[in-house]
């Protein structure tokens, strides 16, 4: 079996292709959870959810993605649960306005998850990955500093700077409200 | 539209941020807890079916029209059921089958023949440019719809997902209208993901493995026309899969060609057909080498294979192709067809 069979025999409803996946990738569906929720009790259950996400919607799903794929759904879970607990994140936010969408609204979409993606990309490395474990993974500047063995002065110092750069590339794309000044 | 910079991540294309896997500490109830909300999905979504009509309209639609529209080749007898399989030399020997088969089932059923008209093929360029029609509007919606039986015949879209790389993606809805009352107060909605690709060597790459085109012999064998293939897959507002199909367009040279298409609908049945020797310049079964048996028959440079189960129809409309080469074909071709519950 291979990631191309799995997906193939997925979408004709084959359980043993879903739990070849499932021991293949639960590992770094959990490691995503662990990032956002910490040692959180309700890992498993999140976990399941994740891979019935996988089983429901393996049409959707591209061969040589899933890892992506599981990954944006496992965050999205665990953010999603996080609200629940805590309706206010404590993340450092700005508030942007973006730009309405136009008729073309899915292809504006997609230029915008582009430009994000450049933007966060353009990053330097330790901004990046700051950046990804703040804002992607909702961890706190406590964590992240811990983590990474920083001040957290330093931590809130180069987010400010990933997110300006942000903003930056955002409005360049057009994507950002004209009006707005930050 | 306002919004924060954690929401703007929702939609995160990607690299994922690099993380170390961390075991599961019971994997196994893990398992059992994701197959157990996997059942019983599957049975809060049983009992519903696309209607018989349907299914068939869209295989049909799929394996017989877009060849035989074009051809001319329907224009006898039309059957309640129809199946290519069975080769007949009288009209009595196909009465005698009939009234076997229903004394086997119980249940008596029309039954009828095709009859070729004896048209020659269509030229190249026209099965080059039919082909192209996807995808030549693949960002304008002009040629979503049509495919999946008369009673969706709201399909909205399409919404292009990628129009960039070797194979193109977009989505299409439909809506079951349906004559009832109630199927008017409650449509069945659908949803149909569509692909095409440069070659269909890309396009095997989204294909769901239902059908193994033996793709590397195939492009050493023929020329594959850029953008002249098509792939789609339907599901119900459920997620599940309702049916899926493919046409792929190969080239010879001097103006040959041959056109593979395939439907597969699960969970349907279709009944079979007869085929009459003497319509025919040359009519045959044959057993490929993967297993599959086809029924193969040619008439002025038309040549037509089929392959068919209860639940799905594989077929080859080829331009001056040959038995032989039809043959071949066949014989590089995989058909996985999931087991009856």
């Amino acid at each position: 079996m291979n990631e191309t069979k799995a997906i193939r025999a997925l979408r004709r409803g084959d359980e043993a292709a879903l739990v070849w996946l499932l021991e293949r990738y639960a590992g770094y569906v959990n490691a995503v959870l662990t990032a956002v929720l910490g040692a959180d009790p309700d890992r498993e259950e999140l976990a399941s959810d994740v891979f019935l996400a996988l089983w429901t919607h393996a049409g959707q799903v591209e061969p040589g993605k899933v890892k992506a794929w599981l990954g944006a759904v496992a965050r999205n879970k665990a953010r999603d649960a996080l609200r629940k607990r805590r309706p206010s994140l404590p993340l450092e936010e700005d508030v942007l306005t973006l730009a309405a969408p136009g008729p073309e609204e899915a292809m504006g979409e997609r230029e915008q998850a582009d430009c994000l993606r450049a933007a966060v990309l353009a990053m330097e490395e330790t901004d990046r990955d700051i950046f990804l474990r703040h804002y992607y993974l909702c961890q706190t500047v406590a964590v992240i500093a811990r983590d990474l063995d920083m001040n957290p002065s330093t931590v809130k110092a180069r987010l400010r700077r990933g997110r300006e750069k942000l903003k930056k590339t955002l409005r360049e794309g057009g994507f950002l409200d004209e009006e707005q000044h930050f | 539209m306002k919004s924060n910079i954690s929401d703007l991540m929702d939609r995160w294309p990607g690299p994922v941020p690099p993380l170390e896997d961390q075991p599961v500490a019971d994997l196994d109830a893990l398992r059992a807890r994701t197959l157990e909300k996997v059942r019983a999905q599957g049975k809060r979504t049983k009992g519903r079916r696309v209607p018989r009509a349907v299914v068939l309209a869209a295989v049909l639609a799929a394996c017989v029209v877009l060849a035989g529209a074009a051809t001319g080749q329907l224009q006898a007898v039309l059957t309640r059921d129809w199946r290519h399989d069975t080769l007949v030399s009288s009209p009595e020997e196909a009465a005698a089958d009939a009234a076997r088969r229903a004394e086997e089932t119980g249940e008596n059923m029309a039954y009828g023949w095709i009859n070729p008209n004896g048209d020659p093929p269509v030229p190249l360029e026209e099965m080059v440019e039919k082909a192209r029609a996807k995808s030549a509007s693949w960002d304008t919606g002009d040629c979503i719809g049509g495919t999946f039986g008369p009673l969706i015949n709201q399909w909205t879209g399409p919404e292009v997902t990628d129009q960039t790389g070797a194979v193109w993606s977009r989505t299409i809805h439909g809506v079951e209208q349906g004559h009832s009352p109630l199927s008017a107060l409650f449509p069945r909605k659908y949803t149909k993901y569509e692909y095409t690709a440069r070659t269909p060597a890309d396009l095997d790459t989204v294909l769901s493995g239902l059908v193994t085109p033996d793709t590397d012999w195939l492009t050493e064998t023929f020329t594959a026309p850029d953008w002249a293939n098509f792939y789609y897959r339907i599901y119900d507002s459920r997620q599940v899969l309702r049916g899926e199909v493919c046409h792929l367009l190969y080239t010879l040279p001097e103006g040959r060609y041959v056109q593979l298409s395939y439907g597969y609908a699960p969970g349907e049945t279709f009944s079979s057909s007869y085929l009459m020797e003497s319509h025919y310049d040359r009519a045959e079964t044959y057993t490929s080498a993967t297993g599959l048996e086809a029924v193969i028959r040619t008439k002025n440079g038309i040549l037509w294979a089929d392959t068919a189960t209860p639940e799905f129809l594989l077929s080859l409309y080829g331009g001056y192709l040959t038995v032989e080469e039809a043959e071949a074909i066949l014989d590089h071709i995989s058909v996985e067809l999931a087991p009856e519950d």
